[in-house]
């Protein structure tokens, strides 16, 4: 027994490594498919998504790197394609440098997808949707978008002026739009910038995406009601995208923007879980075993 | 020739790949142990990171904001153009903590900054973080139902959380002793969960890496 004992208190970490890296390549080489529930949170953000209605201004804020892609993409996906369904004006920027470069390829990939599941609807730059780009000074740029938008962000980020565009119309300042969905890698952005400033002082509604690591900082807004809606990372971004449906033009079947891919990221998620509750589970039975041994 | 650019485009996209992959293998490598493949990835990031930074801050922040309005003062003449000078030399003075018989001067801008930040961002944590958290804590926990019960559960992890963070009275007795052992239980379930929503994201980017790997660059997931 004490051979074992040691064994397992001795664990090198790298067989744990070991252990992850094959659980990793083989689950996402022979998937299970697992099934995915949509829990509250996923729901909560799929009805207010549904409250933004056709000529609505929102704006979708891209605060995050590449970092933070692997678990905030599918979120900002999903979210594009709603607002598209919904026919909302979407005016995408980003307090993170990377972040609307990131949108840009990203919303290539949702319009792709949007125009193939919808032949009738054409989605046009400067007129569905515009990328304003990034800029520096944080909460600063919340308080002078109170005051003018356009006078803040003059251009959209191909350089192009900003009044030159029929979506920029009808917004002025920021009490013009209707909903901030706000996606963050870390505290710039949604906690930092977007809740304090635009929520609770110019009392426009923020609905927000975050990763996992820093979900636990965010659920007391969800509680307050400070939030409208939360994503805490890439689980219920996937449970969004089972939420949010589309009729396949060549079955004409009712589908869901869950991805193979997505499905399968999910598949190892839960399965590398497993692993490490399982070292979890051994460290813990051999720190109370070997306690009690030493007492004897 | 549109052959040859779409061969080009082919072409310099596995590149591109391979060496995405070949950085991210070394990158994992410091998990066997410390090597030459990872360091010099290492400094390859942090180089390339700063590189894009400066041009994305000089692109986004000084060119819009300090080098055209000055090209337009000088232009036309207009005086109100120069105002940019203010922040301009404020920024710079920042410089000064480098020299060290200069550095007094950073304080200026330093003061500037830290009294805007502070005045501005008081209100908003009083509006943000203190008011409306306060609110949120106050809720009904009678008569015993399931929603009151869960009520009854904040109420008492932030009454004892705090009491454990209580240090002008001993931890003894019914209120202080036990409400200091409850708050350890649930300061320990918030790391917990913290310790697990951390495992998730690095887990995420590390599936993506490998969605990368074997997808992108090895094409084995069909």
């Amino acid at each position: 027994m004490e051979k074992t004992l040691n064994f397992f208190k001795n664990l090198d970490r790298r067989i744990i490594f070991l252990f992850i890296a094959i659980a990793v390549v083989v689950t996402l080489i022979n998937p299970m498919y697992l099934d995915i529930n949509i829990s509250k949170n996923a729901r909560t953000f799929v009805n207010v998504l549904n409250g933004v209605n056709e000529n609505d201004s929102v704006i979708v804020s891209f605060d995050y790197a590449a970092s933070g892609e692997p678990e905030l993409k599918p979120m900002a996906y999903g979210i594009l394609y709603k607002l598209f369904q919904r026919k909302a004006k979407v005016i995408i920027m980003g307090f993170w440098d990377q972040g609307p470069g990131l949108a840009d390829k990203t919303v290539k990939e949702v319009i792709a997808q949007f125009e193939r599941d919808n032949p009738d609807r054409k989605i046009v730059y400067g007129k569905d949707y515009i990328n304003i780009g990034y800029k520096a000074g944080g909460f600063t740029i919340i308080i002078n978008m109170s005051k003018s938008i356009k006078e803040i962000f003059t251009t959209d980020n191909g350089g192009e002026p900003i009044n030159s565009f029929d979506i920029m119309k009808d917004v002025n300042k920021l009490s013009d739009i209707k909903m901030v969905f706000a996606l963050t890698g870390g505290n710039y952005g949604l906690l930092d910038i977007w809740l304090p400033f635009a929520r609770q002082q110019y009392n426009v509604p923020v609905a927000g995406g975050c990763t996992s690591v820093s979900a636990p900082q965010f659920y007391q807004y969800m509680n307050s009601g400070q939030l409208s809606a939360l994503l805490d990372g890439f689980k219920t971004a996937a449970e969004l995208l089972k939420a949010i449906e589309y009729t396949d033009q060549a079955t004409k079947q009712t589908k869901t923007l869950l991805s193979d891919e997505i499905y399968k990221i999910a598949d190892v998620q839960s399965i590398v879980h497993v692993i490490i509750m399982i070292f979890i589970i051994i460290a813990n039975a051999t720190y109370l075993y070997e306690k009690k041994y030493s007492k004897q | 020739m549109s052959e040859i650019i779409i061969g080009t485009s082919v072409t310099s996209t596995v590149i591109g790949i391979t060496i995405s992959a070949l950085l991210t293998l070394a990158i994992y490598s410091f998990l066997y142990k410390d090597n030459v493949f990872y360091k010099a990835a290492e400094y390859i990031f942090v180089g390339a990171s700063a590189g894009y930074l400066l041009s994305v801050q000089y692109n986004n922040v000084m060119y819009p904001n300090v080098f055209i309005p000055l090209q337009r003062g000088v232009k036309t003449g207009d005086a109100s153009e120069f105002v940019v000078l203010i922040p301009t030399i404020l920024g710079l003075l920042m410089l000064t903590m480098l020299v060290p018989s200069l550095s007094v001067l950073s304080r200026i801008p330093i003061s500037y900054v830290v009294g805007f930040g502070a005045g501005a961002g008081a209100m908003a944590v009083i509006q943000t973080d203190i008011v409306p958290q306060i609110n949120a804590t106050i809720m009904p926990v009678l008569p015993l139902t399931y929603a009151n019960i869960n009520n009854l559960v904040v109420v008492i992890g932030v009454v004892c959380s705090l009491i454990y963070f209580f240090f002008s009275t001993e931890h003894k007795g019914l209120v202080f002793g036990t409400g200091s052992k409850v708050g350890i239980i649930f300061l320990m379930v918030t790391f917990g969960a913290q310790f697990g929503t951390t495992i998730m994201g690095r887990v995420q980017l590390l599936i993506n890496r490998g969605y990368f790997l074997l997808g992108d660059w090895l094409h084995l997931i069909k």
